[in-house]
């Protein structure tokens, strides 16, 4: 299969892990937290250098963001990529927002053989922004691939299904999100992460309201985005043994007549 | 123009009949359709209209879309999404109703797209609210609740297991609502080859357990998960694992409870040496009752179960098994 140019759509996001407090409604939600990049990206990013080793393609990263993802765009250009670009802009949560943004940039930088990104953003978790970008590019699209093998005819693709998987032949042009069980992102060794620093981060400017409009209302209209109340207290069953413990936790079951 | 007052539900009918998360969409349907004054259409792709009607008349739907290459085996992205369009069309719904689940979240943004309609994704619950549909969605695994509301039409996902599917009435079958022949396809993209079923119903068993015992990475071995199986066969509860257990053969990825396995929501969750990372506990928050057993106070977990205990398995597992078996005899 030919591939020249591939794009990988990389986001990085307030640590999924960490407290997400709603001091008011219209707060950025974990703005305090520490920037990490949104795990199935990584997954993506992994998957474009697999296809980079059979076609040697160049791998363009696109991220927006603000200059605090430089670190995280250094790290793809470790692990293979050619060049990374940083759009910066804020978008917020607003994932019809980053598609157009996204489907802009490739627009100006491609045409692009294979366009991949993960899943859904660790945050907004909303596996919008790879179906909207490829639609509105015209570009053929699968969604939570698990597998990603390359072959003469195109790109031999897993996915699951209800009780099994599926497997398909994508033609390029074609976008895929690459889901976590599809691979094991490589940890960079250390002569490429010193070379990465080498490597200018390219900056864009997007100009949002240039080309087509996607469907839909251009914002979201969000009512209220909040903590929900805790999920139940939990009760820590103490005792001074292990068979202490497991009793009380036998009882407490039984008197909610769980067994 | 009047506004639309139909809600289209699409499944996943491949198995044959509808699953429980069919049943949960069409129960959500019938309450918007209630509301709206208007009908539930059901779209099943993967069977054949007419052997699901009484099934899907009890279910709450009032039409079942014939569409010609529906009962198709397999999934084909493009030639679905063009013949949902067409039910779009044929049943002109207010609301689009899809699971989030493997065929959802492939179908859904095609049709939001071919439509023009706002797409809300993951949601937990939708309702009408005066001329608007409130959407009510979770974002970063369920640390926030987000209530979108919009005016216009709609496509959404809904998490299995977010409400509970009604009983089924037996007042009468489906009406069948004739769909026309989507128009033909310019070559495919993306082509389907092959479907290979490989979990011998577990996915399926595990969805409908009532208690369900999953070990995590602190199992620390596959020999640890066979007596996490013991506790499971002695609860009779079904066996799963987090994604990292998975992820090292310690147990069939058909057995993964998270955000890319399956959605539980038992009656009892016993979580064993399972830390609460985000992406796992997408997959079991919905449990009524979470017991976590973990050594590490600070476990996430703990923030998510009902009973906790702060001990290394290896201590608590025997002690568990033995007083069942006591009280057993």
């Amino acid at each position: 299969m030919e591939c020249r140019n591939l794009a990988v759509l990389f986001k990085v996001v307030p640590d999924p892990e960490g407290v997400f407090e709603m001091t008011a409604p219209d707060d950025v939600p974990g703005k305090s937290l520490p920037l990490v990049p949104s795990v199935f990206d990584e997954n993506a990013m992994e998957a474009a250098v697999v296809i980079k080793e059979a076609t040697q393609c160049r791998i363009s990263v696109f991220c927006i963001g603000a200059p605090e993802a430089e670190p995280m765009l250094r790290r793809t250009l470790a692990m293979g990529a050619d060049e990374a670009v940083l759009i910066e802009q804020d978008v917020g949560w607003d994932s019809l927002g980053a598609a157009r943004v996204l489907a802009a940039a490739l627009r100006a930088s491609g045409p692009f053989d294979v366009v991949l990104c993960g899943r859904e953003a660790a945050d907004t978790g909303a596996g919008l922004v790879g179906p909207y970008v490829a639609q509105a590019l015209g570009m053929s699209f699968l969604t939570l691939t698990t597998g990603i093998k390359v072959e003469d005819a195109g790109l031999r693709v897993r996915r699951n299904c209800d009780g099994g998987h599926d497997v398909f032949m994508c033609r390029p042009p074609v976008l895929l999100t690459v889901s976590g069980e599809a691979n094991r992102p490589r940890m960079p060794s250390v002569i490429k992460v010193l070379q990465a620093k080498k490597i200018p981060i390219r900056r864009m400017e997007i100009d949002a309201n240039a080309g087509p409009l996607l469907p839909g209302p251009a914002k979201a209209q969000i009512r209220s985005r909040a903590t929900p109340s805790t999920t139940g207290q939990c009760s820590f069953l103490d005792g001074t043994t292990a068979a202490d413990k497991a009793t009380a936790l036998l009882n407490a079951l039984r008197a909610e007549g769980a067994l | 123009m009047a506004i639309a007052r139909n809600v289209l539900v699409v499944c996943d009918a491949s198995r044959g009949h509808l699953t429980a998360s069919a049943r949960e969409l069409l129960t959500l349907a019938r309450s918007l359709a209630d509301a709206l004054a208007g009908n539930v259409d059901l779209l099943a792709l993967g069977a054949a209209a007419p052997n699901i009607v009484a099934d899907a008349g009890a279910a709450g739907a009032d039409q079942v879309c014939a569409a010609d290459g529906a009962d198709r085996q397999g999934y084909h992205p493009e030639a679905f999404a063009a013949i949902t369009l067409r039910a779009c069309e044929a049943a002109t719904p207010r609301i689009v109703l899809f699971a989030h689940d493997a065929l959802g979240l492939d179908l859904a943004p095609r049709v939001a797209f071919g439509i023009g309609a706002r797409w809300a994704t993951n949601c937990i619950g939708i309702a009408v609210e005066g001329d608007a549909l409130r959407c009510e969605r979770t974002e970063v695994g369920g640390k926030l609740q987000v209530v979108e509301v919009i005016d216009g039409q709609a496509v959404a996902t809904l998490r299995p297991k977010s409400i509970d599917a009604r009983a089924p009435q037996s007042r009468r079958d489906a009406r069948v609502l004739a769909v026309p022949a989507a128009p033909p396809q310019a070559a495919e993209g993306v082509v389907f080859v092959e479907r290979r079923m490989e979990d011998g119903g577990a996915a399926e068993e595990l969805e409908q357990a009532a208690i369900v015992v999953t070990g995590g990475l602190g199992m620390g071995s596959p020999g640890a998960f066979a007596k996490l199986r013991e506790l499971a066969e002695a609860l009779g509860a079904s066996l799963a694992g987090s994604k990292q257990a998975v992820d090292r053969g310690w147990i069939p990825a058909n057995r993964q409870v998270g955000l890319t396995g399956t959605t539980v929501a038992p009656k009892v969750y016993v979580a064993v040496a399972v830390s609460g990372a985000l992406q796992h506990m997408a997959g079991c928050q919905k449990s009524r009752t979470i017991v976590a057993i973990n050594s590490d106070p600070a476990a996430p977990i703990f923030r998510f179960a009902r009973y906790g205990i702060v001990a290394k398995w290896e201590e608590v597992l025997p002690e568990l098994l033995a007083q069942l078996s006591a009280a057993r005899a």
